[in-house]
């Protein structure tokens, strides 16, 4: 454990019993009719209240739980059955300036107009560290999850940063002691066509739109992220997305992930093992063994941002698909994964993320693992 | 040759399949205003449309990825089984010969999981594999019967029914595609992958058919067609491919079909 009790700003623990009541107060919170609509969280939040896990470590006994608060929500970081974090996240558009530790900035984010994604920004500057700034966008790809993308600049250099959180399992919750009924997928009517609506797939008037607010790798990681294929693709709409400001690398990504048979996004890990453990991009020296071992606690690490947690950083390179670069299915022997990432000779290195991986997304690992039918 | 009805009934039936009912649409007004019902000259040409259904064999042997595929995956060789358009030429080099130069096209796309696997999530590994072959031949046709009769110096008298038989050789294109989930079994894990193979090769193909005047110069056929071609996997320009140790992919089979020709 990197955190220790009371390092924490905020950290509060409560028995289950009590947690358990705290969420479902939540719940209810949601599913009350006669709640004031002025306590309401704002169009947008809706879809992710909830309790998540992050995608990167299935292991991790923890989750997030994002739970009404105003107009916003609440982030309650939980390990063990107990509240380790919790913090207002805002969606007011404001900047809000915060301290904490060795590290100051400003933070702001705000949902798109069509409240179908959450752009955020934010300004960090540590003791004896180059000021980082960073945009992103928050989306929900299918209604079981939400990716987190940002892209944070310092000295001029970009990196992305990708954390892909899914809907805890009942199980899950039942360790906790939480009641799924209460907690997931239990949503009303309103939060399940909140859900519908945010799930609703990307069209290039949002592609657009992201480009206007936030930065071009971000946009690209985004799109890496959420692996859509824009159907029918015509020359007129990247005429229109380029009369429209769209930067050149940003439309060659649409064109990458709209035609998979032509264009391969392989995606190496900046790590081969436990990169999404360590991965901070807040903390001033990520990267250097930090986070092994270390359990949930979005907030234990912060450093400015929002939830560092588990990011995932992850180079993404395009190939045009000529030759038999990925896998090959061999004679007695079935289907052969590369044995190093593909890398683009060629190709533009881009960035995005490693987990998920939408169906434009060619050899590459699934993250899934193969195991005999019936257990045999 | 045909009574009113027998056409009514008929031309109603070919507006079923618009593809097919666009030369008898084409001849349908010459019908109307001409009570004749022989050509004022013997026709040169023959042009055909056909569909049907294409069974290709798959055969399987040593290394056989046809074998391999349907053994991992719930494939089965019924499932390539699908429909097939060939647009043919057929060239009068006498009363019972026609040369014939043929473009085909079927395609099947079959959706499969591991047989034997699944993911550690309880989810198939899926996939999906497409076949498409396009062959391009020439050959000869050769009728059982003379398809008509001179009568005179102008008019030419159609057969109602006849057969044929025939001979086409020319070269096949085919496109083999999986994509989707596999399992690499050194490691197990899953992955998204796009494997592909798209050569040629020569092609021998033996066909027999019937023909049917639905006037004069509308017929109707209904032809069966044998294959025989076998295909390399496609090695890429830098030696590699995305299969590898498997011998050449059998890509015979039999097609049944229907089809209209137009006398020209």
């Amino acid at each position: 454990m990197l955190y220790t009790e009371g390092a924490i700003m905020g950290t509060k623990r409560v028995g289950n019993a009590l947690l358990a009541g705290l969420v479902a107060v939540a719940a209810i919170a949601v599913h009350g009719p006669a709640r004031a609509q002025e306590d309401a969280p704002r169009a947008g939040w809706q879809p992710y209240i909830g309790c998540w896990q992050s995608a990167a470590n299935d292991e991790d006994p923890g989750i997030l739980c994002l739970v009404p608060a105003g107009q916003d929500v609440e982030m309650l970081t939980i390990v063990d059955g107990e509240v380790e974090f919790r913090e207002p996240l805002l969606a007011d558009g404001a900047t809000h300036e915060f301290e904490r530790d060795d590290c100051r900035g400003t933070e702001s984010s705000y949902f798109s107009d069509d409240r179908r994604r959450l752009y955020t920004a934010s300004l960090v500057t540590c003791d004896g560290e180059a000021t980082r700034r960073s945009t992103g966008i928050i989306s929900m790809p299918s209604p079981d999850e939400w990716i987190d993308v940002r892209a944070i600049e310092t000295n001029g250099a970009f990196t992305v940063w990708a954390q892909r959180y899914r809907r805890a399992s009942h199980s899950v919750l039942n360790q906790l002691g939480l009641d799924p009924g209460q907690v997931a997928r239990t949503n009303p009517f309103a939060l399940r066509a909140g859900i519908g609506y945010a799930t609703s797939g990307i069209t290039l008037d949002d592609v657009i739109d992201a480009s206007r607010n936030v930065d071009i790798d971000a946009v690209k990681g985004w799109l890496v992220e959420v692996g859509h294929e824009f159907d029918g693709l015509m020359a007129s709409d990247l005429i229109r997305m380029e009369e429209a400001g769209v930067a050149t690398r940003v439309i060659d990504m649409v064109v990458a992930v709209s035609f998979p048979e032509h264009f391969a996004l392989g995606q190496e890990e900046a790590r081969d093992d436990g990169a999404n453990l360590y991965a901070n991009p807040w903390y001033p020296y990520y990267g250097y063994g930090y986070g092994y071992g270390y359990g949930y606690g979005y907030g234990g690490r912060y450093y400015g941002g929002w939830y560092p947690g588990y990011y995932t950083p992850v180079v993404v390179t395009v190939d045009r698909i000529t030759s038999g670069a990925g896998g090959q299915r061999v004679a007695g022997q079935g289907y052969r994964a590369p044995r190093r990432p593909t890398s683009g000779s060629s190709g533009t290195i881009v960035s995005g993320g490693s987990s998920g991986g939408g169906k434009s997304t060619t050899r590459t690992s699934t993250g899934r693992k193969a195991v005999r039918r019936g257990g045999k | 040759m045909f009574s009113r009805n027998v056409k009514t009934r008929t031309m109603r039936a070919l507006r079923i399949i618009p593809g097919l009912a666009l030369p008898a649409l084409l001849s349908a007004p010459a019908l109307d205003a001409q009570a004749r019902d022989f050509l004022l000259r013997t026709p040169q040409v023959t042009l055909s449309l056909k569909g049907g259904y294409s069974v290709p064999r798959l055969a399987g042997g040593a290394r056989s990825l046809w074998d391999e595929i349907i053994a991992e995956q719930t494939l089965d060789r019924a499932d390539f089984a699908g429909p097939h358009a060939t647009l043919e030429v057929g060239v009068r080099t006498s009363e019972r010969l026609d040369i014939v130069v043929s473009v085909g096209y079927s395609a099947s796309s079959v959706t499969s999981e591991y047989r034997d696997f699944q993911g550690d999530d309880g989810l198939p590994i899926t996939q999906t594999t497409e076949f498409t072959t396009l062959p391009l031949l020439a050959g000869i046709k050769a009728y059982l019967l003379p398809r008509g009769r001179s009568i005179g110096s102008y008019a030419w008298v159609p057969r109602a029914f006849n057969a044929y038989a025939g001979v086409a050789g020319g070269m096949v294109w085919y496109r083999f595609q999986q994509r989707g989930e596999f399992v690499d079994y050194q490691t197990y894990d899953i992955f998204l992958d796009n494997l592909r193979s798209v050569e040629s090769a020569p092609i021998v193909n033996f066909f027999a058919g019937t023909e049917i005047s639905v006037n004069k110069r509308v017929v109707l056929t209904g032809e069966g067609s044998y294959g025989f071609a076998k295909a390399p996997l496609q090695v890429y320009y830098d030696g590699s491919s995305d299969f590898v140790g498997y011998s050449k992919l059998d890509l015979s089979g039999l097609k049944l079909s229907l089809g209209l020709g137009l006398r020209v």
